[in-house]
Parts: C-alpha cells; structure tokens; sequence
C-alpha cells in the first residue's frame, strides 16, 4: 500500500495521472527532431531526470540450469546476473528488462529502476534474452528469437529471483513488468502469457519504445550499417577501427566501457554536428551489428553451431577470438536468421513453420492482449527510428489512451528527459492499476 | 565438400594461430576469415600482440583479482571513508603525479604541460593545504598527465607488443618500460629513511592503488561481448597513440 502511495504521489507531483497518460506533457522541450541525431546523442545533460541510485541496490547471481557446463570461454557468464534494490516495507515488484544484447546494468536500466525504486517499488533488472550473460545462462536453447521460448526463459529467471527474494524476506504486494526497446517487446509477451498462467498477475506492464515486428525492426537496422557505411562493407574493418578511434580520442579510464549517453553526446559536440544522415545511420547500424556478432557468436558457440566457429573446436579461457569477430562484421542480420537460428530453431521444434517464428516476433500476434488490458501502457516516440510506416497509427488504435506518444526522440533518445521519465512514472501510478 | 581435402585445408587454414593442435582435423566452419578479403597493410583494427596466449590468461587473472581482491578492498574502503575525505585522498595523489608529468614534460620538451604541472602543483601544495585540495583545477588550470611511456612514444619509440600486465593491466613494451623506469626512479628519488617508514609502504603500495582503482570506473566482463578483450587491446592502443600526439 504504503508504495502505492508513493506512486501516486510521484504521478500527482509531476501533475499527470494515468487518465491522461495520451497527453504529451506541456515541458517536453526535447531539441532533436532529426531522430538519428536523436538516437545517437541521447538526452542533453541540462534536460535530464535527476536520477538518485536506489541506496539498497546489490547484484545478484543465479543458475537455471545447475547442471550446464559452461564452456571455458564464457568462464565469466556461468551464472545469470541481476541487479535489486529492495524496499524495508511491503510494495510492489517490477522488473525491467534490458534492450537488445544489453545486460542487467546499462544506463537506461537503471534510469528507469532508480525512477520507479524512488516511486517506492522494489526493482530487479535482467539482462535481454539476447544478452550473452542470459544465452549462456538462462536461455534453454541458447539461441534467443523465438518469442515463446523467450518468454519461458524469462518467466523461469523472474520466478526464481521472486523466490529468492521472498525467502530473504522481502515483502512483495503486487507485480509489474517493464521493458525499453527490445526489452518492451519480452515485456508485453511475458505479461500476455502470465495473463494466461496467473503466476505473476502483473499490475502494471509498461512498454518503453517497442518495436512492433523485431523481424522487421532488425532488418531496418541492419540497412542502416550497409547504406550508410563509406565505401560498402568491403570497408567494414576500417569503419570500425576509426569508429573505436574516436572514442579512443576522448576515452577516458575513470569512465568504463560505456558507450551510450554522455560520451555518444561528447563525441557528436566534437564532431560539431557536421555530420550527415548516412555516417548517422552507419553508427547506429554498427552498433547494431556489433550487437548481432556477440549475439551470434555466442549461439554459435553453445550450440556447435558451426556458423563462424568450428563445430569441433573447444574455445578456451586464453584462445584467440578476433577472426571470429571480423568475420561476423560482415554477416548480416539475414544470414544469421537463415544459417544459424532457423537451423537451430526447426532442430528444437520440428513441427513449427518458420512462417511461425516470425508472426510470434511480433507484437501484433498479442494484439488482443494489449487492446483489452488497461494495465498495459506504452512510451514511444512519433519518429522512433526501428518503426516501419504504420507502427504508431497500430499502437494509438491498440492503446487508446494508454500510450503516450512524443513527437520526437528517435529511438530512446529522450529516455532521460524530465518529461519522458515522469510520464513513466505515472504509467505506474495512477488509478487504473491493480 | 563432401571431400576431405577442402576440409584439411581449410582446417589447417583455421587451426594457424591457435594455441592448441587437436589429434583430428576440424570441420569447417560455415564462414571463415579468408572469405574476407585481407587489406595489404592488414586490418586496421589489427594489434600486434604475439603474447596473445599470455595476455588472455593475465586478462582472466586480473578480472578475478578484480572481483576478489581489489573491488572488495575498494567497496571496503568507500565504506568506511567519508566521500570528502576520498576526495582529499584522490587530490592528494593527483598533486603528487605532477611531478613525473613535469619531468617527463619536459623530456618531451612541452614547455607548456611542464609549465601547467609546475604551475598546479605549486598552487595545489601550498593554498591547496599539501595538495588535499585541487584548488589549481577550480581555478582553471586543467590536468595534463605524461608518463614515462608517453616520452618514449614522443621521441618515436614504437609500441612494440601489446601486454597485460598482471593486476597492472593493459600496457604494450614501451608503456611496461616505462613503468619499470619509473619505479626505479621513484625508489631512487625518495629518501630511505621516507621509503622505508611503514607509513609510506602502507600509502604508496596501498591507498594509492585502492584510490586510483576507486577512479576507475571499468568493471571486467560488463561489455556483454564475448570480444572484450579485442575491444579493450584496441582502445588502450588507440588511446596511448592520441596521448602521444597531444
């Protein structure tokens, strides 16, 4: 109750409540309507949430699967890590789930856990099902992409973390489940199954820029790296060391291996903003890409696949990996949909249509589930850059009332905005919940 | 390729610089390195690094170090210190590299960096209470650090290969060098009846390690990329090559 209140206070404060939740809010004063700026530049520092880290945030480890050997290459993903924060009184639960191949502790993670912890709720954040840490650990098949084996996965990690959680004695009173980016699609479809399974029963599901079709979202984005990369892919090699060059030239060691807000924002002032559309598109499309290799190689790896590693070899704490890497720098979203997950996929399930596989990746295959549930929210931005024509018109007819839809943003770029932040926390408060 | 000799070629193709050699030659893969074409100065992205063997295992050592050892002292240490007096530590030992910065600037004869750490130390050590405070950097005059490896770098030294050093981390030969030079210049430098008190042993090979990895933001394996190490070699080497020029 007493994080209800919280909530609703928190909804009250920044003057907006769930009713209302399909208004902009009047400040949204975000700057970049060129939505690949928007993407690649994140939120300006003056424009920001103040986000204060939960006081009680720890990581956690578990196993799903105790008896899989890890391969010696991935000594360091063995167990599946989360992060917590825990609230001393009784309150609500929600998850947030990381966008694609991110892990449990990106910089948007933790924005929107510190957000909705300040709300009063408990949070735990997870890895996306195409994280490496969540393939090598927690995924059954260890080959992310079909939505129902997904979800399995999921559902298992979150249950088991719910358990451990209220063993320690962690006072929980209803349930919510989030997600940004690819981790809003894994959120809807978590919250449409368990509306069928009751073993959560979800207050609150919010979904943060989703893609509609991931299918299609990942096909735009792997257009982006080959239409925009100078000189064709012949010069993948070149593009990516002078990418990592850049960010060399204002890398600094007291700042980790971060390559999102602040430094993106930093490296673009540097460059002054003489920079075209296409070498826009090229950044996100490499990151992308590099996403895809870790992805893919992974997979590989676990399944002895053999797409880009022998499947006989046995890698190694000290073997070398970099022709690997350069060789899935040029494999594109396609051929690794064609050679190494439907392969691995209609091993798995004989009986299910590729056809199948792909209509699941969608949020349209649950289009029911969102249209009838007021608990079910969405954040999303007018020019979101993995959206096809057509998206957002889908999404206000599904959502109704329920999204709010800012006029600019690209994709999550103004994820750290004011604005943005304190409708997220309303889509957590508000009157419609429980 | 139902025949074996493609395979055996392409195997041993693959097998070229792999640590081990396995009884039976290795099915193929589906995609490897020579459907790419090699550019004739090698990729760009290339580093040299003929210890890779070494290095990956020191790469491994130093991220259980971290988890084990140094992290748990950090957090230890960030427990029980209040954050102003963190601060205090930090500037101190900050205050304290302006001296190798100052004499490495000018064996780079950069006039202008060995002036700014003259400048900011002078400031820093006298209103700056002995260099508790950073005053010299509120009052505008930023930061340069040059080390020893940089020197070297300056005056055309190569990188030579790259190295991990155990607990120390990524360097390459000339950086190691230079780090080796150091710390016999240091040990010279300071008198004995300093060096060898157990305050200064307890300060120098103590906090100023726990300080400056409490500076440090980068946590091992946090890159969700089974590439990390290539990643970090990369970057080290490309920061180093910008240092120099500047």
């Amino acid at each position: 109750m007493n994080g209800r209140l919280v909530f609703a206070l928190v909804a009250g404060f920044s003057g907006l409540f769930a009713a209302d939740a399909d208004a902009v809010p009047d400040h949204y004063d975000y700057p970049f309507d060129n939505p690949y700026v928007a993407t690649v530049v994140n939120t300006p520092p003056d424009q920001r949430a103040e986000f204060k880290l939960p006081d009680t945030i720890d990581e956690g480890g578990i196993e799903p699967f105790a008896e899989r050997v890890t391969p010696d290459v991935f000594w360091y993903a063995d167990e599946l890590r989360y992060l917590t924060a825990i609230q001393d009184r009784p309150a609500p639960l929600v998850f947030v789930i990381s966008g694609t191949g991110s892990n449990h502790k990106t910089p948007t993670a933790i924005a929107l856990a510190s957000t909705l912890y300040a709300g009063g709720a408990h949070v735990v954040t997870l890895p996306s099902p195409t994280q490496m840490n969540f393939i090598v650990a927690a995924s059954t098949h260890s080959r992310p992409g079909y939505t129902d084996d997904d979800v399995d996965d999921l559902l298992r990690v979150m249950t088991m973390i719910r358990d451990d959680l209220v063993e320690d004695g962690t006072r929980i009173d209803g349930y919510g489940v989030t997600g940004y980016s690819m981790g809003a699609f894994h959120a809807a479809m978590v919250g449409e199954r368990d509306s069928r399974d009751h073993v959560f029963d979800f207050d609150r599901v919010v979904l943060v820029n989703a893609p509609v079709s991931l299918y299609e979202s990942a096909m735009r984005l792997d257009r982006m790296l080959l239409e925009g990369i100078p000189g064709g892919m012949a010069h993948f090699d070149r593009f990516y060391e002078e990418f990592t060059r850049r960010l060399a030239n204002i890398y600094a060691a007291d700042e980790g291996l971060d390559f999102t807000g602040d430094f993106l924002y930093r490296i673009y002032e540097k460059i002054d903003g003489d920079v075209s559309d296409q070498q826009l598109k090229a950044l996100i499309g490499l990151s992308f890409r590099l996403i895809g290799s870790n992805l893919a190689f992974t997979s590989d790896v676990m399944n002895h696949a053999g797409y880009v590693v022998s499947p006989d070899l046995e890698l190694g704490v000290t073997s070398r990996l970099d022709k690997y890497f350069k060789v899935l720098g040029r494999l594109s979203f396609s051929d690794y949909v064609e050679e190494l997950f439907f392969p691995l996929f209609e091993a798995d399930h004989p009986g299910i249509a590729r056809q199948r596989a792909i209509e699941r990746s969608s949020l349209r295959s649950i289009e029911d589930y969102m249209r009838n549930n007021a608990n079910v929210f969405l954040l999303h931005n007018r020019d979101d850059i993995i959206l096809g024509e057509g998206d957002i018109p889908w999404f206000e007819s599904v959502f109704g009332g329920r999204a709010t839809i800012f006029p600019n943003g690209g994709h999550m770029g103004n994820v750290y905005h004011h604005a943005f932040i304190a409708t997220f926390a309303s889509q957590f408060g508000g009157e419609n919940g429980r | 390729m139902r025949s074996v000799l493609p395979k055996l070629a392409l195997a041993t193709l693959l097998l070229s610089g792999c640590a081990g050699t396995p009884d039976r030659p290795l099915t193929p893969a589906r995609h490897v390195i020579d459907e790419i074409e090699r550019p004739d100065d090698g990729f760009p992205s290339d580093i040299y690094d003929p210890f890779e063997g070494f290095n990956r295992g020191s790469y491994t050592f130093n991220a259980k170090f971290d988890e084990y050892v140094f992290l748990p002292v950090v957090y230890g240490y960030r427990a029980v210190m209040p954050d102003v007096l963190e601060d205090r530590v930090h500037d101190f030992f900050s205050n304290l590299s302006e001296i190798p910065t100052f004499v490495n600037s000018l064996l780079q004869l950069n006039f202008d960096h060995a002036g700014r750490a003259a400048h900011r130390f002078l400031v820093n050590s006298t209103v700056g209470l002995l260099g508790f405070v950073d005053i010299a950097t509120l009052t505008g005059t930023e930061q340069e650090r040059e080390d020893f490896g940089q020197t070297l770098g300056v005056w055309g030294l190569g990188e030579g290969p790259y190295i991990v050093l155990p607990i120390l981390g990524p360097s390459n030969l000339r950086d190691a060098t230079g780090l080796a030079v150091t710390a016999v210049a240091t040990a010279a430098a300071v008198p004995p009846d300093v060096s060898d008190t157990t305050a200064y042993e307890a300060t120098a090979y103590g906090l100023r390690p726990i300080d400056t990895r409490n500076n440090v933001a980068f946590r091992y394996y946090s890159s969700s990329s089974p590439f990390e190490y290539e990643l970090v070699r990369l970057l080290y080497t490309q920061k180093r090559q910008f240092d120099i020029l500047r």
